[in-house]
């Protein structure tokens, strides 16, 4: 029960810390500070003075720290563009993306358990060195180039699958399963990386704890070789991939960026992209915080997860 | 673990076994022909060196060897296909400039970001790393927990929102990603000294009166190079590859200043009548990661004595 709450506990300086940083950047901008949260084609001098009065941008720095914060999660940070909430806003895309990165996550391991466990199996053998060559080559792929190779061939050649947007023309956001074939590609192009990775990841461990004395012993006591396989040495070898998980889903988040502008997604990567070369201060902002949430959050799930799977790392 | 003679980077690391087998017997013929032997037992570290030298050598020397400037325009050029006639060796894009001086003078701007962003990332990696490593307690506890906080902040967000608020210039990129992508060298060098910071000659170095900084930078850190080197290296790719993302996307480096990322760009548009435009940049930011990861891990496991004979 102590690791649970001291696990909980961690993540609450971690939130202040990312939101600490947020909100420095925002205070070490050149200039005046209220440019970039009042639109700057429109601002009156008394708009200027009301936004300085409402951050509090002549208090003390915690001060204003508090009245920026509130003023996100309150809804009085406001798009320049739309003149909606920021919150709502990065919320409103934020389902995109997380379905995008999930599945991509997701098939990314399926398609992973063979890889890993066949190259596991003969450790220097022809599979396992081709596991091992694609990973190094694949991390070299930019995913932007990989997108466009799909477009060109999926889209523009064979006129298979849909290269933007998120449903059919007269929809608005999803559309059910009419949208699952514009989420082809960007889940392909997501999924591409991280699997050679875990594939990567599962065969080290895989043939580490093949060597180890218990996996003997199970083979002693004449187990087949399915079964020391999947009861004994996947469980094990599953653990530093659960963690791997842990650092792959900030830079999965992170990837979004670049996907969502490629196949014109309206997640919160393209709105994030967008806000960001207009100008749009206030969405980018709010954005960089919430993925940050949200990228604690799942590592926190994470670390419980671990410590169910593992009951060692509880006793420390 | 101790027990591992720990490698020495004077350049004096013994013939690897496995060449020794390979080409028989002992180290015989000359420095030069030792030199290449050990080079071939490692074709990673050796492929890898080689294109980073060759794309290197390019970049450096764009004036000379680029016939057309890269930012002349020549309408008769226009989304011209490669071809070894027209002196448009890989054709010309949607404004008619010339693909292959644009491609190595892309070179000089994506190298210098790659390499002087990883300069900020070992500076400031090492520094947290040998600090919390070797003080331990609250300093330990205290910059483990930032960085935690810029691991955890996925790194494309942190740099828009950092865009977004000083504006984009290549001097601004090359701070930027070198400081948001330190925290993995910090953790590495701190386990390190950790590990280190305990040893006997260490103690005794601090028996015999000398400072911290002293143990640190004179017994501590030396130790490290080899590790630091080959995960600079590495940091160099994936440098190169936020720089081509960020860039792609209209947030890094701004046209007319070619990068191969904003090259794959302005191509995009014309992909479908001349897929070479998104081709060949794309092949170019492939290529020098691939480069930079080969030549990172082959000198992991060519420095890395527990690896050293399975490295070839």
């Amino acid at each position: 029960m102590k690791y649970w709450l001291t696990r909980f506990a961690e993540i609450v300086p971690l939130l202040l810390g990312v939101s600490l940083l947020t909100f420095m950047i925002f205070r070490l901008a050149p200039g005046d500070p209220v440019a970039l949260v009042v639109d700057p084609t429109m601002v009156s001098e008394e708009d200027r003075a009301a936004v300085r009065e409402d951050l509090g941008l002549n208090k003390p720095l915690p001060v204003q720290y508090a009245s920026m914060m509130t003023g996100m999660v309150t809804g009085e940070l406001r798009s320049f563009k739309s003149k909606q909430p920021a919150l709502e806003v990065v919320m409103d895309a934020l389902p995109v993306t997380l379905i995008v990165g999930g599945a991509a996550l997701a098939i990314a391991l399926v398609v992973a358990m063979p890889l890993g466990t066949l190259a596991a199996r003969k450790p220097g053998g022809w599979f396992d060195r081709i596991v091992s060559v694609s990973m190094t080559t694949s991390l070299a792929v930019p995913s932007f180039v990989l997108g466009l190779v799909l477009v060109l061939l999926f889209t523009e050649r064979w006129q298979l699958l849909p290269g933007s947007g998120i449903a059919p023309i007269g929809t608005i956001g999803f559309a059910g399963t009419k949208s699952i074939p514009y989420l082809v590609m960007p889940v392909v192009v997501t999924a591409f990386g991280p699997a050679m990775i875990f594939a990567r990841y599962l065969r080290d461990g895989l043939s580490g704890v093949l060597r180890e004395d218990f996996v003997r012993t199970a083979r002693a006591k004449g187990l087949s070789e399915t079964s020391v396989f999947s009861r004994h040495a996947l469980r094990n070898a599953l653990l530093p991939v659960v963690s791997l998980l842990s650092s792959l889903i900030p830079i999965t988040l992170g990837g979004s960026v670049v996907i969502e502008m490629l196949f014109g997604l309206p997640g919160l990567g393209r709105v994030t992209t967008q806000a960001a070369l207009t100008r749009d201060y206030p969405v980018v902002m709010t954005a960089v915080l919430i993925v940050a949430v949200i990228a604690v959050v799942t590592n926190l799930v994470i670390d419980l997860v671990y410590g169910w799977i593992d009951p060692r790392v509880r006793v420390q | 673990m101790s027990m591992h003679a720990l490698p020495d980077v004077t350049g004096a690391v013994p013939l690897p076994d496995l060449a020794r087998e390979r080409f028989g017997g002992a180290a015989s013929g000359s420095p030069a022909l030792r030199w290449l032997r050990r080079f071939g037992a490692h074709p990673r570290m050796t492929i890898g060196g080689a294109i980073i030298v060759i794309v290197s050598l390019l970049a450096l020397l764009a004036p000379w060897i680029a016939q057309n400037p890269p930012e002349v325009q020549n309408p008769l050029m226009r989304l011209a296909p490669p071809s070894s006639e027209s002196g448009y060796w890989l054709g010309g894009d949607s404004f008619g400039r010339d693909t292959f001086s644009r491609l190595v003078y892309a070179g000089r701007v994506s190298l210098s970001v790659g390499l002087l962003s990883m300069l900020i990332t070992v500076v400031v990696g090492v520094a947290v790393g040998a600090i919390a490593g070797y003080y331990g307690g609250w300093a330990d506890r205290i910059l483990m927990r930032i960085t935690d906080v810029v691991l955890v902040i996925p790194t494309f967000f942190l740099l828009i929102l950092t865009v977004a608020t000083f504006g984009r210039s290549i001097g601004l990129l090359i701070v930027v990603i070198g400081l948001t992508s330190w925290p993995i060298n910090a953790k590495v060098v701190r386990g390190e000294i950790m590990r280190l910071r305990n040893r006997d000659y260490v103690t005794a170095s601090r028996v015999t009166g000398a400072s911290d900084g002293w143990i640190v930078v004179r017994h501590l850190l030396p130790q490290l190079i080899p590790i630091v080197i080959a995960s600079a290296t590495i940091r160099v790719a994936n440098n190169i590859l936020i720089e081509s993302g960020l860039s792609y996307l209209g947030l890094g480096v701004q046209p007319p200043t070619p990068t191969w990322g904003n090259m794959v760009t302005e191509g995009a548009d014309f992909m479908r009548q001349a897929w070479w435009l998104v081709g060949i940049p794309g092949a170019a930011i492939f290529i020098v990661v691939l480069a930079f990861n080969l030549f990172g891990e082959g000198l992991r496991d060519f420095l890395d004595p527990r690896t050293r004979k399975g490295a070839a």
